[in-house]
């Protein structure tokens, strides 16, 4: 039985129940604020930083062992179809698969640009993105291991981050876009499944103040689709032969089937397509119906030569992660 | 992009794994064999070039049953991670050829469901009976402990061309999980010969690999004398369903290459058949040619030479 015994109690009482309240309240915000805030420096700090030979000495991020061990059973998977159609205007036919791309600033190849990182004593990393149309008009979407190692215990790299969209031999034809804002899909972050492999950053203005879709234009994304489609891949790979100066395609490459090993970690399947991109290559986009929608992003291979890539499907998870960047103001 | 371990991951995981297969299932979830000698090419095989392997589920929870059959084979249905598998084999530790149909479902402890395409499919239940049995086990500082009952539902299984086949209603199964940290003081695990000869360099090892899209084939042999193994590993990916053949024998074999690495020989004991031949030409191509073969389940007279495998050889300097 509780004895009212005058106002100081009644007083400690509100005050203990405004303390919980407020923490309540404090965690849902916090909950739902997914995604992690950078003190990325300005567009003209990030131009005088990332000069031609820091861009050239990065190299490809990569996931390490830690990233994955603590795989668990997460569902994953498919619903409704979806489509956010592009703003960029469509690329033109092109050649044979796996060629350089000779004009990266050509509409429909412009989207496509470098993460670039710093990664203290270890260096420079790099990766691949693709400008997505957003309400914020400034969302990357890459792979999620070139933004965070993966699983509950994997740690997020975000110290000078930049994306170069367009990069062309220490060129930045459309300015540097720091990156402000980082997020994984949710599983990626909790089990490091590789079926859930994919990121989204928001980027700032670039040195002449412009928003990242209305420099470069912006590919429309699509989830939940069926896996048989035929990309145009994407992406800067840097390991030899190649050096990651000039942006790469494998163009109208077939859904091959999935990963044997994609089976026994959580997430819906992943996809295979033929295309021999290696280092660098991560995070490059997979697009669809000639170039003008994102449905994967590259995320690994094997190491014989005959190796596909490797990509996320793009089912539910990533449609809130899109969703989350694109809310980013 | 990363770069992966390629096949022999997963198959090697599904037929070394100290909780992987069926047979684990059944043997108290014991390891099976003792860990392969170490090697370059192993190594080669097993990890990326660069930043380590692929993900692996936490050995969380390992479920299912081993079913009687009449023929050779033995079939057993157990979870890896979020996958359910199928197992039909032949052979023991020495030798050993088996097919592994792998499945999306639901793969709880309690619970065994999926479809493996045209092949058949599972629907069973856990059920622990009326009297509680737990057995324990302490391996490598941890409590594997088990869970025994009967799993009740439907099993229906026919390999390709009928080589195997199962329907029961009924099978003695188990649950195991990995428990708390223990000690094992009375027994050490290797003695400190088999300690040196477990990290001893092969004699010579090989690794061949062919791949067209994301199915692939691998043959790795190691010659270590009495430690010597043999394995065949193919891959292969249908929409809903990987299908993962493995053929092992573990005893010494003949495997010859010559000290400039521009030729060897290879001819494995059963299950294998026939040798294979490597030629390396000044130009820098190679051949892997020859009758080698092997018989697995489902799939008779499996070709394992041909233009298509990428080879790798090692010998000691």
């Amino acid at each position: 039985m509780i004895v009212w015994a005058g106002g100081a109690q009644r007083a400690l009482v509100l005050a203990a129940a405004l303390f919980v309240l407020t923490f309540l309240l404090a965690y849902a915000a916090g909950t739902a604020a997914a995604g992690v805030w950078m003190k990325g420096p300005a567009a003209g700090e990030a131009a005088r930083f990332w000069t031609p030979a820091r861009m050239r000495a990065a190299k490809p991020l990569e996931v390490g062992e830690e990233g994955g061990r603590a795989a668990r059973i997460v569902e994953g998977g498919h619903g409704e179809p979806r489509r956010i159609p592009p703003l960029a205007a469509r690329p033109g036919e092109f050649g044979d698969d796996f060629v350089e791309v000779p004009d990266p600033t050509a509409p429909g190849f412009a989207v496509h640009g470098v993460l670039f990182v710093d990664l203290g004593f270890f260096g420079y990393g790099r990766c691949s993105g693709t400008a997505v149309r957003s309400p914020n008009r400034s969302v990357v979407i890459t792979a999620a291991h070139c933004i965070h190692s993966g699983s509950r215990f994997g740690r997020w790299y975000r110290s000078r981050a930049a994306f170069v969209p367009a990069y062309r031999f220490g060129q930045r034809p459309f300015g540097i876009f720091p990156v402000r804002w980082v997020d994984t899909t949710k599983e990626w972050r909790d089990s490091g499944s590789e079926n859930f492999d994919v990121g989204a950053m928001v980027v700032g203005r670039n040195e002449s103040g412009k928003a990242l879709t209305e420099a470069v234009g912006g590919t429309g994304i699509a989830w939940n689709l069926k896996p048989q489609q035929t990309f145009d891949v994407h992406g800067y790979p840097a390991e030899p032969p190649f050096d990651g100066e000039t942006q790469r395609l494998c163009a109208g490459t077939r859904f091959l089937g999935h990963d044997p090993n994609s089976f026994i970690v959580p997430g819906p399947l992943n996809l295979a397509v033929t295309c021999q991109l290696n280092g660098g290559a991560s995070g490059g986009g997979w697009m669809i119906e000639g170039g003008e929608t994102l449905n994967s992003v590259t995320d690994y291979g094997y190491f014989d030569e005959a190796s596909p890539a490797y990509g996320s499907y793009f089912g539910k998870e990533v449609a809130r992660l899109y969703g989350r960047a694109g809310a980013v103001r | 992009m990363k770069r992966q371990l390629p096949l022999l991951g997963l198959a090697l995981a599904l037929a070394l794994g100290p909780a992987s297969s069926a047979i684990a299932i059944a043997s108290q979830g014991l390891p099976l064999l003792p860990p392969l000698p170490k090697s370059a090419v192993l190594e080669r095989g097993l990890h990326s070039t660069q930043h380590g392997g692929p993900v692996r589920p936490d050995p969380l929870f390992r479920s299912g049953f081993v079913a009687a059959t009449k023929g050779p084979y033995e079939v057993g249905v157990s979870t890896y991670g979020s996958g359910l598998y199928l197992e039909v084999w032949r052979g023991g530790k020495k030798q050993r050829t088996a097919t592994t149909y792998l499945a999306r479902g639901v793969a709880q402890p309690q619970r065994l469901q999926a479809t493996f395409g045209k092949f058949g499919r599972v629907s069973m239940r856990f059920h622990r009976g009326r009297i509680r049995r737990v057995t324990k086990h302490c391996v490598f500082g941890r409590f594997l402990v088990k869970q025994h009952g009967v799993f009740v539902g439907n099993l229906r299984f026919r390999g390709e061309g009928g080589y195997a086949s199962v329907q029961i209603h009924r099978a003695k199964g188990g649950i195991l999980r990995v428990g708390k940290r223990c000690h094992v003081r009375r027994h050490r695990l290797f003695s400190p010969e088999e300690l040196e000869e477990l990290f001893a360099k092969p004699d010579a090892a090989m690794l061949s690999i062919a791949r067209e899209g994301v199915d692939s084939t691998a043959l790795l042999a190691i010659d270590a004398g009495k430690r010597s193994a043999f394995y065949a590993i193919d891959e292969e990916t249908r929409p809903k369903l990987a299908i993962i053949r493995l053929a092992m024998a573990r005893k010494p074999g003949r495997v010859q290459i010559n000290e400039s690495i521009t030729s060897g020989t290879l001819a494995p004991p059963a299950p294998f058949h026939g040798s294979g031949r490597y030629r390396a030409f000044p130009d820098g191509s190679s051949t892997w040619s020859g009758s080698l073969s092997v018989n697995f389940p489902g799939a008779p007279h499996f070709p394992l030479t041909g233009p298509s495998f990428e080879t790798l050889l090692e010998v000691p300097f």
